[in-house]
């Protein structure tokens, strides 16, 4: 069991660091770019983890990292049933939960504040530090854990691109099923409990700091 | 000398000298402003340097934005010193203490008041102004005397560093305080203050005063204009212009005796308008410059009054204000 909590551990961490770095930037540009056809396709592009089945993206990503695979074949024996395979999976599968709160707060940021930084000599790193992020900060935090938590109880995605490889692709959810499947409840009931209080107390931390936040006013 | 040209806005003014505008809510006066701050498209050139061909972060434009933005989320000092320090000025403490800025440098922008705020825009406005300072609607949170002495000390500040700037306001007696040309974004013209004034009184002549500019002032209660002094109270001894209302004006036909009115002019009647039903508004010339008594219907006829009479005019020494104090 200490193995699967150090691979899912392991993968919802650097999942969420890549999406935090992929994300930013991408959904400034979805924010704050001027609508076309282009920016609807893809923000209907990263949405659909939502609400697809994960075995249907699972068997798309299976298709795509297998050794024969349009980007599989590029790797000795293909990147299915492999870490790597299953972080690119989980960044696929958790895409929109960090791209969309953060979407979400670079739109509603006042376009004219970033004209006064900008007035004030900030360059593109400035007003990151000075105003987007103070003003989007709580975007980031959200999308950080919304990220983490969901990578934690992936299951269908990770099945069918992971399989369930001790020690490499076995994860606490794949983990959880095994033990189901061999009767061997008390472990089941170890693993999901530890799961369920994980999630809990991940969004309960998330929505304690949300609420004790004050409002932030850019101006009178 | 500066000149703006932008979409149907072209003028000039002097280097140095200060712009009012004015114009009905929702005309694009903050639109312009933002226009200077984004976009290549126009010319605002200084000396004939065009401002508008630099990136945004180099033009030198101090901008306090309308509704007193500031950054975020973090304490007001983190903001003035990092701003101070992009644009290498180390002795802003000074300032910062005559805009009122020091006791609110440990204090979060989220949680100041609208006042506090556009003491702390003034400021970095101030900061990272290098050519000329655009202010819009910069002191419409602050009470009349707030408002006077913040507009006192950015026009000081400004002055030191030969900075021009633009005053955007609703608020005729900012401008009248502080500005030396007035915009009429209407009208498209630029006119100089006093006489912007005698526009206004034409078109409010019930609010009719007299708009004078200060050549010198003594700490004695005594200033001068156009080589003759008059009385005054107590006045800030940076005021650049004054405001005499016209209903603080009397009109005698011959000189008055010894009274506590401080101040008898000779002056000659310019023209004579009636006011509402009862009262009359009487423009008088006093050299070159024009001063306003606003007296009865009654009064005006008892006096028999003609263009071209001369009248002794008086008004005491209180009467004679800033703009930013008047009515």
């Amino acid at each position: 069991m200490i193995d699967a909590i150090w691979v899912t551990c392991r993968l919802a961490f650097v999942t969420t660091l890549i999406l935090l770095l992929v994300c930013t930037p991408l959904a400034w540009w979805l924010a704050r770019g001027r609508t076309s056809w282009f920016r609807n396709v893809l923000e209907a592009a990263i949405a659909l983890p939502l609400i697809l089945p994960p075995t249907v993206l699972g068997f798309y990503l299976l298709l795509l990292l297998s050794p024969t695979g349009m980007l599989g074949q590029f790797f000795d024996q293909g990147l299915a049933f492999s870490f790597t395979g299953l972080v690119l999976g989980s960044c696929v599968y958790s895409l929109p939960f960090v791209a969309q709160p953060l979407t979400a707060s670079f739109r509603q940021l006042d376009p004219q504040l970033i004209l006064l930084g900008r007035s004030q000599g900030l360059n593109s790193i400035g007003l990151f530090r000075h105003i987007i992020l103070p003003c989007c900060g709580y975007a980031l935090v959200t999308a950080t854990a919304l990220g983490f938590a969901h990578t934690v109880g992936e299951f269908g995605v990770i099945l069918m691109i992971g399989g369930n490889i001790p020690g490499e692709t076995q994860v606490l959810s794949v983990l959880l099923y095994d033990e189901v499947e061999s009767l061997n409840y008390t472990s089941a009931h170890t693993i999901a409990g530890a799961l369920v209080a994980v999630s809990w107390l991940i969004l309960f931390a998330l929505y304690r700091w949300q609420r004790t936040r004050g409002p932030i006013h850019v101006g009178t | 000398m500066w000149a703006l040209k932008a979409g149907k806005h072209c003028f000039h003014w002097p280097n140095g000298s200060w712009v009012g505008i004015d114009g009905p809510s929702g005309c694009g006066k903050t639109s312009l402003l933002q226009h200077l701050m984004t976009t290549r498209q126009g010319e605002l050139t200084c000396d004939g340097h065009n401002l508008l061909q630099s990136a945004p972060p180099l033009r030198g434009i101090g901008w306090a934005a309308q509704g007193a933005m500031l950054w975020p989320n973090q304490p007001v000092e983190r903001q003035v010193q990092a701003i101070a320090e992009r644009h290498r000025r180390r002795a802003w403490m000074d300032l910062a203490d005559e805009l009122g800025v020091v006791p609110l440098l440990k204090r979060n922008t989220t949680v100041l008041s609208g006042g506090e705020r556009q003491r702390v825009a003034l400021l970095s406005a101030l900061l990272s102004a290098k050519h000329i300072l655009l202010l819009d609607e910069p002191v419409s949170a602050l009470d009349k005397r707030a408002a006077n002495e913040v507009l006192a000390a950015v026009k000081r500040a400004a002055q030191q560093r030969s900075l021009t700037a633009w005053l955007v306001s609703h608020q005729w007696c900012d401008m009248a305080a502080t500005c030396d040309y007035y915009y009429g974004w209407t009208e498209q013209t630029l006119i100089d203050i006093e006489r912007a004034q005698q526009q206004r009184v034409n078109l409010h002549p019930e609010q009719a005063a007299a708009l004078w500019p200060v050549d010198k002032l003594d700490h004695g209660g005594q200033l001068y204009i156009a080589g003759h002094s008059i009385e005054t109270g107590p006045l800030n001894t940076e005021t650049q212009r004054v405001s005499i209302d016209a209903h603080d004006v009397s009109l005698a036909q011959h000189r008055p005796g010894p009274s506590s009115i401080a101040n008898t002019l000779e002056v000659t009647v310019r023209g004579i308008r009636t006011v509402e039903n009862n009262s009359a508004l009487v423009t008088l010339s006093w050299g070159d410059l024009v001063l306003y008594s606003l007296i009865t219907k009654k009064s005006a006829s008892e006096l028999a009054l003609s263009v071209g009479q001369k009248v002794f005019a008086q008004f005491k020494a209180h009467a004679v204000k800033t703009p930013l104090a008047s009515k």
